[in-house]
This record gives C-alpha cells, sequence and structure tokens, in this order.
C-alpha cells in the first residue's frame, strides 16, 4: 500500500494552529477595525449635520402659493408648502387669527390633524399635541414645535409666503 | 510501537466537533486586553451614537453644533487610540 504524499512542509502543530485561527471569520481585532470605522462614520455625520448638508423645513424657501380662497373661523385647510411635497396645514383660529405650520410632525413625520372641537393640532400615530398659537408641543413625544409658515391674506385669497425660522440662540 | 498515519503533516480526525485547542485561549493576557480594548471602545461608540442624535436635535433647533463635533473628534482620537495601541496579529 503506497503512502499518500504530504500536502506540506508545516510542523503540525503551526499547522493545527493555523486551522484553529482560520475556523475563526471575524477575528477581535476585526471586531475593533469595525468598531473604529463605525467611530469614524459618526464622526463624519456629526459633521455633515453641522455643515448643514441636511436640509431644515423651516429654512426651505418656495413661491408663493394660494393656501385658499378663505378659511372659515374654526376650520383648517391643507395645502402643500413649500414645496409640492411637503404638507401644510392653515388654520383659522376662534378669534379670527391665520396661522399655518407644516403638517410633518417633528417626531417620526406622521402628518399632523387639526382637532377643531379640542382646539389644538394633533398627531394620530403617538399622540403628539401641538399649540395652534405657536406651533409648540403641549403634550407627547415630539421634540420640536412644528415649523411655522408665514401666511399673507390678501384681496383674492390667502398665501404662503415664506418660513419662520425661530432660533432659541440669541433669544432674550 | 504502531506509528500512526498522518494526512498532511495532520493527525487523522477520528472524532467529529472542534479541533485540538479549541476553546482555549493560547494568550490569555493578550486576549483580555482585546476585549478590554473592545469594551472601552464599544462604550465611546454608543457616547457618539448619542451625540449624533443630541447634534441633530440642536441642528434642528438652530443651536450651535460645534461643542457636539469636538465631542465626536475627541472621541474617534480615543478609539484610533485604543485601537493603534491594541496588541497586533500574532
Amino acid at each position: 500500500m503506497s503512502q499518500r504524499p504530504v500536502r506540506t512542509e508545516r510542523a503540525p502543530v503551526q499547522a493545527m494552529l493555523d486551522r484553529i485561527r482560520e475556523d475563526a471569520s471575524v477575528t477581535r481585532r476585526d471586531y475593533l477595525r469595525i468598531l473604529v470605522t463605525i467611530s469614524g462614520g459618526l464622526l463624519a455625520g456629526t459633521a455633515a449635520v453641522a455643515l448643514g448638508l441636511f436640509g431644515r423645513r423651516d429654512e426651505a424657501t418656495g413661491a408663493e402659493v394660494l393656501v385658499a380662497r378663505e378659511v372659515a373661523p374654526g376650520e383648517s385647510v391643507r395645502f402643500w408648502y413649500p414645496s409640492e411635497e411637503d404638507p401644510a396645514i392653515a388654520i383659522r383660529l376662534a378669534d379670527g387669527g391665520l396661522v399655518a405650520y407644516s403638517s410633518v410632525c417633528t417626531h417620526l413625520s406622521c402628518t399632523v390633524l387639526w382637532n377643531g372641537p379640542a382646539a389644538r393640532i394633533d398627531c394620530p400615530c403617538h399622540d403628539g399635541r401641538f399649540d395652534p398659537l405657536d406651533g409648540r408641543v403641549l403634550a407627547g413625544p415630539p421634540p420640536r414645535p412644528l415649523p411655522k409658515i408665514e401666511l399673507v391674506e390678501r384681496q383674492d385669497g390667502i398665501y404662503a409666503v415664506g418660513m419662520v425660522v425661530e432660533s432659541s440662540v440669541g433669544e432674550p | 510501537m504502531e506509528s500512526r498515519r498522518t494526512r498532511g503533516g495532520l493527525p487523522p480526525v477520528s472524532n467529529t466537533g472542534p479541533g485540538l485547542g479549541a476553546g482555549h485561549e493560547r494568550d490569555p493576557e493578550r486576549a483580555t486586553t482585546l476585549h478590554a480594548r473592545i469594551a472601552i471602545v464599544a462604550v465611546i461608540v454608543v457616547g457618539q451614537l448619542w451625540g449624533l442624535t443630541v447634534a441633530l436635535d440642536r441642528y434642528f433647533e438652530h443651536e450651535s453644533v460645534a461643542p457636539l463635533i469636538a465631542f465626536e473628534a475627541l472621541s474617534f482620537l480615543v478609539v484610533l487610540a485604543v485601537w493603534l495601541a491594541a496588541p497586533g496579529e500574532h
């Protein structure tokens, strides 16, 4: 009976160690490398935020948009501003005041609705509630107020003319 | 005395399951050092994730993100230092 040819000249112990090592497809050094890469990615992401690569809804600009000819007190109307992909809501308050906000909830981007009887803006997804007077959060998980839209009333209707940027920096 | 036949320099496989030496650290000190470094880096990365969420929130509220950038950069440098100082490959 002939003996099989020897495939390797490595020492048997070293060959065994190599075989054991090859069983571990991801080494602990690899885990460290992966974590370093994630760390660098998080730094890059934060830098991208600081550089303003992500658009803020309240900084968007658009052409004037006709919201409605008229809105009755206590009623609301939907429109799209500043682009046709940005839903918004205009509300005629009981005292006659007219306000408008982006209707994208600042929590998880559900569409908020005007709750006439309760006189507030509600997000049906997670029970977020907003004040119709200034868009601030009254209750629920939303972290920020609703972006406000500037309206102008003219003879022929109500127009959205811009976003109201409200910064907490430098406020008295 | 009967000699065992070998295949390619390795002892013949007589049992299924993990091979010789499996499940045992060959260099416990090195392994402990690596585990500790992975734990430290993982905690820092979790902190960076938190920093990114705070940075996003501050950005959308028109507040300064500079302190968060500094925090993230410092965290990354620490992670880099821990990685570079870790034991190398065998």
